[in-house]
């Protein structure tokens, strides 16, 4: 399993990072927890930056983790491609602690990759950086025709529509039939 | 990207940040599509005021929403077709198939009418606003020359 230091320089991956807006407070060390996706490629991020996702910020609050049980046990987004997930911890990095700015322009512009990071980002939970996304989505059919937001957004005609519910009315006709034929082999 | 693939809440996200005459165009996409804008979009919906039709310089009919959401928002015009004009999609509105034409020239879809379709264009525009929008939403023609020309559609508005 290999690891990339997130939110942290790479010269001092376990040494605290001091934000400057805490450069008066009392020096608390920074707590840090591992995340990784389906390519098991470990993220190390601080619990300030995590406290964007309220999945994870309600599990770390849930699981009450020290720093080695946390190394030990990186959590485990599995439904996430590693890349989405590399975009997901540097948003929540470079917005540690920092109010969220209206427009985000750093958003992935090809439409699949797009597509998955609003799927990652509504798993995780992640409020604002899912406005985001859901703005860009919505701006990608701004001034277009009904034929090219079907293109976009690819959504299936009636005519498919009415295909696919019939295919799954038959399929589920077919599934009750088998189980039916299942149970009377059983009584038998 | 498969809209339809995301859970309700990220399309209804998603469909929040159209303006109303996005959501216009949307629905003639499909009609699972009409049931997701009206689905997701009931509190918006419910805040419209009026839908207005307006002559505009005597050639066109403008169509605007009134809301408490977004105050005035142009919706649509309807207007005489120019026969020199190559840049027409067809929709089918109503069971109509009627000409429209989005352009930089108006920041709002335009639907064209020969002279002889005039008021069956409006009438089928007309429905299709109704069957989006609802029917609890006052419908008014805004003026009196309008009322004149859409003789019969006067009437089916005044139904709302």
């Amino acid at each position: 399993m290999s690891s990339t230091e997130q939110g942290t320089s790479s010269a001092a991956p376990a040494e605290p990072t001091t934000a400057p807006e805490s450069a008066a407070a009392p020096e608390v060390p920074e707590s840090f927890y591992y995340v990784h996706g389906k390519d098991k490629v470990v993220h190390k991020v601080s619990a300030g930056a995590l406290q964007h996702s309220a999945l994870i910020h309600g599990m770390i609050s849930n699981l009450g983790y020290t720093e080695e049980q946390a190394k030990a046990n990186p959590f485990p987004f599995e439904n996430i491609d590693g890349d989405i997930l590399q975009m997901v911890v540097d948003w929540c990095n470079q917005h540690k602690g920092k109010p969220t700015p209206p427009e985000d322009t750093n958003l992935p512009k090809q439409k699949e990759k797009l597509f998955d990071l609003v799927l990652a980002v509504n798993y995780l939970e992640i409020k604002e950086l899912l406005t985001y996304c859901c703005k860009q989505v919505a701006m990608m059919v701004k001034g277009k025709s009904p034929e090219e937001i079907r293109e976009i957004w690819m959504i299936p005609t009636d005519a498919e529509d009415e295909a696919a519910e019939k295919e799954a009315k038959k399929r589920a006709g077919k599934e009750a039939a088998g189980e039916t034929a299942a149970a009377a082999g059983d009584a038998k | 990207m498969k809209l339809f693939k995301y859970p309700h809440l990220v399309q209804k996200e998603i469909l929040d940040n159209l303006e109303y005459l996005e959501l216009f165009m949307l629905s003639f996409v499909s009609k699972n599509m009409i049931k997701l804008i009206k689905s997701s979009q009931v509190q918006r919906f419910n805040s419209i005021h009026s839908l207005n039709y307006d002559c505009c310089l005597n050639v066109r009919t403008l169509v605007y929403i009134s809301s408490k959401h977004s105050g005035l928002e142009k919706l649509s015009a309807i207007t005489e077709r120019e026969e020199t004009n190559k840049d027409y999609f067809q929709l089918n509105v109503s069971g109509k198939m009627l000409d429209f034409q989005l352009s930089d020239e108006y920041e709002y879809p335009v639907a064209a009418y020969h002279l002889c379709d005039k008021e069956i264009v409006i009438k089928s525009i007309h429905e299709h606003f109704i069957n989006l929008f609802g029917d609890s939403v006052e419908y008014r023609l805004g003026d009196k020359r309008l009322r004149d020309s859409y003789s019969a559609t006067a009437k089916l508005i005044s139904m709302y």
